[in-house]
This record gives C-alpha cells, sequence and structure tokens, in this order.
C-alpha cells in the first residue's frame, strides 16, 4: 500500500479497511519530514505525540468504534497558531521558548475530530512576510526547486503539503499567507470569509484581517476541513454565528450558466508571460465546462496594496506591543531597568521585517497623521468593499491569478537573509507579490488558489478564486469542478 | 521624507531600541513604503467610517467567568522571573 499523497477519504478508508495501520501512516509522515529536513518546513515536530496518538487510534479501530470525521489523520500547523503543552514561537526569537498554555480553537476542533498533529510549521516572523524568509529559524526551501521560496507567510504549510510530509496543513491568511504559498507549491490554499473560523489562540497580527484555513492535496479536502473548523465561537467575538453549511454537499453539482467574473485591473500588467496562458487556459476549461464568462472592472484594486499596507502595521503595532519582555517569552539579558527590558527585548526579539511594520504602524497611528493615513485607509478600504459588493451582484465568482510570477529565487527580493541588510533588498518589491490576494482580506470576500499549470521551470502556477462574504459553498463547487476537469494538483514535486 | 530623528520618535514611542546603522537603514526604507502609501491621499472618500457588510460582533454575557489556580499559575509563571507568585522585573531606575 503506498502512502504517497494520499487525500483525507484514502487515508479514512484505508485505515477503517485496515489496508495500514495509524502507526505505520504516522511513521511514514515522520519518515519523510526526516528525510527532507533541508525544506526547513517544521520548526517542532511532535514525534512521541503523534504516535501515542496513533497508538489509540489503532486500537479504536481494534474495536471496531465509530470513527471520528478526521480520525488518524496526520497534520501539521502553522506555528503562528497556539498548541496548548508545544513550543508556539510564531518564527521569532521573541517567542522561540513559549510554550502555549491553551489550544487554538481550530486546534481543539480538528483533535477532536480525531486529526494528529505531527508539528509545527515554519513561517515568516509573525506571519509578516511573502516568500517565508522573515523567519528566525531559516528559510523555508520550494519542494519544486530548492533554490526558490515557497511563498509566505504560510511557507512551511504550504511545502509541508506539497512535500508530503503531512496530509494536510492549517494556515493563516492576512493579505494572502494561505493562497500565495499554495500557489507557488502547487497545493490548494484556502482563506475563509473573516469570521467563518475562529481566530481564539491564533497569535493576532491583523485582528480584522487575519483568518486560518487549510492547505491541502484537493478542493475536496479542503471542504472537508473547512466542515471540521468553521463556526460560532464563544472565545471570538467577530467569530460569524451565521450557520455553517455542508460545504462537501454542493461540490460536485455542475457549474452550468455559473456567471464568472473576469476583474480586467487583475489582468493589466506585471504578470508574467506563462502565468498569463495558464489563466486564459482555465478560463477556456471553465468555460468548456458551462460557466458563463465576463469581464468585469474593479477601478479601486490598485490601491488595495496601499490600503493594506497601512492597516496591517496599525494593527500590528498594537497587537505586538504585549512582547514586551515582561510576561512570557524573551527577555533581554542585558537590560538594567524597566525601560531597557521594553527596548532591547524588542531590539533583540524582533526580526528586521517586523521592526519595520511597527514603526510603520506607530507612524500612521500617531497624532497628526492618524486622520490622514489610517482612517482614510478604513474609508478607502469601504470604498473597495462596495465596489466588490456591487460586482457580485452580476457574478457568482471571481477569476484571477493568484500570484504575479512563479516562486521566485531565494534573496531575488528580499536582498539578504531575513531581509536584513536592505541595499540589494527592497522590502515594496516584495510586498507587490501580494497584489492579487490582499483585495479578498481588505474587502472581506472567501477566496481559494488551486494549481492551474507549470512554468517552463516546471514551477507550479496557481489560479484564484473569489468569492462574496460566506459563499465558499459556491467557490469550491466552482474550484471542484475545474480540479475535477484537469490533474495539475496531481503533479508532484520530484 | 522621514528623517533620522523621525525614526528615533517612532522607535520610542514603539519602546524599540535601534542601532546607528539601523537608523539609516529604516529612514530610508520607511520613507519609500510611505511614500508608496501616499497614492492613498488623491481617491476621492466619503466622510462615513460605516461599513455596511452586516457583520457584528458576538459578544457574551457581561459576568466574570474566572479560572482555576493552577491555571493562574501556570500563566504566571510563563515570566522569565517569578517570586512569591508575582511577577518581578527589573527596577524603574
Amino acid at each position: 500500500m503506498s502512502f504517497s499523497y494520499l487525500t483525507i477519504s484514502q487515508v479514512k478508508t484505508g485505515l477503517k479497511h485496515k489496508d495500514f495501520s495509524c502507526v505505520d501512516l504516522v511513521n511514514y509522515y515522520l519518515g519523510q519530514i526526516s528525510k527532507q529536513r533541508d525544506l526547513n518546513s517544521f520548526i517542532t515536530v511532535m514525534s512521541a505525540s503523534a504516535l501515542d496518538q496513533a497508538k489509540k487510534v489503532d486500537q479504536k479501530i481494534a474495536s471496531r468504534q465509530e470513527l471520528d470525521k478526521l480520525e488518524g489523520v496526520p497534520i501539521a500547523i502553522k506555528d503562528l497558531i497556539l498548541t496548548k503543552g508545544v513550543k508556539t514561537t510564531a518564527s521569532s526569537k521573541i517567542l522561540a521558548n513559549y510554550v502555549a498554555p491553551y489550544d487554538a480553537t481550530v486546534v481543539s476542533r480538528l483533535k477532536e475530530a480525531g486529526a494528529i498533529i505531527l508539528g509545527k510549521n515554519n513561517c515568516d516572523e509573525f506571519a509578516m512576510g511573502s516568500s517565508n524568509e522573515t523567519s528566525a529559524f531559516g528559510p523555508v526551501l520550494n519542494p519544486w526547486d530548492n533554490s526558490r521560496v515557497p511563498g509566505g507567510s504560510s511557507g512551511g504549510s504550504a511545502a509541508a503539503v506539497a512535500a508530503d510530509e503531512c496530509v494536510f496543513a492549517i494556515g493563516t491568511d492576512t493579505g494572502g499567507s494561505i493562497r500565495q504559498p499554495a500557489a507557488l507549491c502547487g497545493v490548494t490554499g484556502l482563506k475563509p470569509t473573516y469570521g467563518r473560523v475562529s481566530r481564539y489562540g491564533l497569535i493576532a497580527m491583523t485582528s480584522s484581517l487575519d483568518q486560518a484555513g487549510p492547505i491541502t492535496r484537493s478542493v475536496e479536502d479542503s471542504a472537508m476541513v473547512l466542515n471540521v473548523i468553521a463556526g460560532q465561537d464563544n472565545y471570538d467575538a467577530t467569530a460569524s454565528a451565521k450557520r455553517v453549511e455542508n460545504y462537501l454537499s454542493a461540490l460536485s453539482q455542475n457549474i452550468k450558466g455559473l456567471k464568472v467574473g473576469l476583474p480586467k485591473e487583475y489582468f493589466a500588467e506585471g504578470i508574467s508571460s506563462e502565468v498569463a496562458a495558464a489563466i486564459s487556459q482555465a478560463i477556456k476549461k471553465i468555460e468548456d465546462l458551462g460557466a458563463r464568462v465576463e469581464e468585469v472592472s474593479l477601478p479601486h484594486t490598485s490601491f488595495a496594496l496601499a490600503v493594506y499596507y497601512v492597516i496591517l502595521p496599525a494593527e500590528a503595532a498594537s497587537n505586538l506591543a504585549r512582547f514586551d519582555g515582561i510576561r512570557y517569552g524573551f527577555r533581554s539579558e542585558v537590560a538594567r531597568n524597566l525601560s531597557e527590558i521594553y527596548h532591547k527585548t524588542k531590539a533583540e526579539g524582533f526580526g528586521p521585517e517586523v521592526k519595520r511594520r511597527i514603526m510603520i504602524g506607530t507612524y500612521v497611528l500617531s497624532a497628526g497623521y492618524q486622520e490622514a493615513y489610517y482612517l482614510r485607509a478604513k474609508k478607502v478600504q469601504n470604498l473597495i468593499k462596495h465596489e466588490y459588493a456591487e460586482v457580485f451582484k452580476k457574478v457568482d465568482a471571481l477569476l484571477t491569478p493568484t500570484s504575479p510570477t512563479t516562486a521566485f529565487k531565494l534573496g531575488e527580493k528580499s536582498g539578504s537573509p531575513r531581509g536584513a541588510a536592505g541595499e540589494a533588498g527592497d522590502p515594496l518589491t516584495m510586498y507587490l507579490a501580494d497584489v492579487f490576494t490582499v483585495s479578498a482580506n481588505i474587502a472581506g470576500l472567501c477566496g481559494i488558489s488551486l494549481p492551474a499549470g507549470f512554468d517552463k521551470n516546471n514551477l507550479p502556477i496557481g489560479l484564484q478564486i473569489l468569492g462574496a462574504p460566506f459563499a465558499e459553498s459556491q467557490i469550491l463547487r466552482l474550484a471542484y469542478n475545474y480540479q475535477e476537469a484537469t490533474d495539475w494538483h496531481k503533479k508532484h514535486p520530484v | 521624507m522621514l528623517t533620522i530623528e523621525g525614526v528615533n520618535k517612532l522607535a520610542k514611542l514603539a519602546r524599540i531600541e535601534l542601532t546607528a546603522d539601523e537608523e539609516i537603514k529604516f529612514a530610508k526604507e520607511i520613507s519609500a513604503i510611505l511614500g508608496f502609501v501616499d497614492q492613498l491621499q488623491k481617491i476621492k472618500v466619503a466622510d462615513d467610517l460605516v461599513s455596511d457588510d452586516g457583520q457584528e460582533n458576538n459578544l457574551r454575557a457581561d459576568m466574570v467567568i474566572g479560572i482555576s489556580t493552577a491555571e493562574q499559575s501556570e500563566l504566571i509563571n510563563q515570566a522569565p522571573e517569578v517570586e512569591n507568585n508575582l511577577i518581578k522585573t527589573k527596577p524603574v531606575f
């Protein structure tokens, strides 16, 4: 029985029919992680607890007990998400030895459903990045080409799924951090609508935009995971009370007559010709499947990135103020008084990108500038939200490239390790990698990226489908139909 | 254009100590980023800040739930230095 690239269904069926034991399955993934250590996709591997749990699953199967929704499925969790009793670092020196005292809601729901956590994925520090190069624990390598980035900030999670180190992973997405690495690594990544999934236990970066979501081998797997993690949570006031539908039920319905919009502003300059070609092909395929494709316009699209880079730093500066060396985390050892604890802990504990964003946030919220920057950005955000709402009256979903290019080389945009040198690297160039993904977060939409082809260097190209708030069923259905008619997602790195 | 003095003011507000090299580097980089977001100034916006997307906070009853002394201890002991169940820090001066 080959363990290679199993989906959730295949794992569940295999365990139920005793084609393999859960212990063997977990050992397979631990082996995969060990063999591919160079990818650096994991910060912590939880071998002992994973095997322990696997034994319990095997006992459950032997005694013919009913199995839970994700029983025995080995998964990974981005290290930005709290796992009780296990180090949770946010890929930062400032939390390098921090052991979480509680589980995030997404984690406890996955555990209750029987999933087995193999470990914590490397990511950009405090989710700030688009290439997984800002991590204090070293960059993650793209499994398709180790000289290239996996994307970010959930680079470790996407790489782990692409390299068959787990069945699926949970990442977070604030401006594209699930979708963009999914595109660069040739896997499927879903950003649920803001409020669809609880943020309790996610180390907060941009509280009004952050959202956790699944990175999987298939759209079907995304739907299965969303079924488990979505829904109201008493610990998160921003988690919606809207009923959680069964995201699997409408998947296989055909897409005849479905109205799909192509926002012309997303197809302007800046896209590589190969990405453009792959997306064109995908559009034709979707038309062949019966959908009606039409051009739409979202004139304020070009301002979304600027809005994002005002709102994010403002909220992040507030959220990261708690890392001051007092109650938890790293405390500078050379501080001689209280003020120095604050100043030196942050100086030593935070990386350059984090410091940059905290200071920008401080600026845009400071007296005399708040009106011109932060409040203005919030007003433009409303304009953008309104524009998408109008467009979704005319179409059911939007189709765009996920990323303007395929995976770029390590150091190409960051300049040097962690973007520290600044001479060769330019933070703005890195920010532009998010140009197609940020709007979904700014406008509160849901979005999914799925494999849509490869460039001449055999690097994955991702297709993005955007939906109205809480219209996950719609985008999953379109994505599923496209995926069933293609096999890009079945191709794997050598 | 953010000057070195400007960067230092931000660093002080954010309580982050910067090296001399960092002051120069960040002044340049942050200026560029602020220059980028300045494009928002060109747009005509409504005065209204309220968004009409219908999302609301889901609040629970305003009641103390409390935690156990064991949990309390676990949290306090996460601090780098603890004494008599209190978090210890350096003196103010």
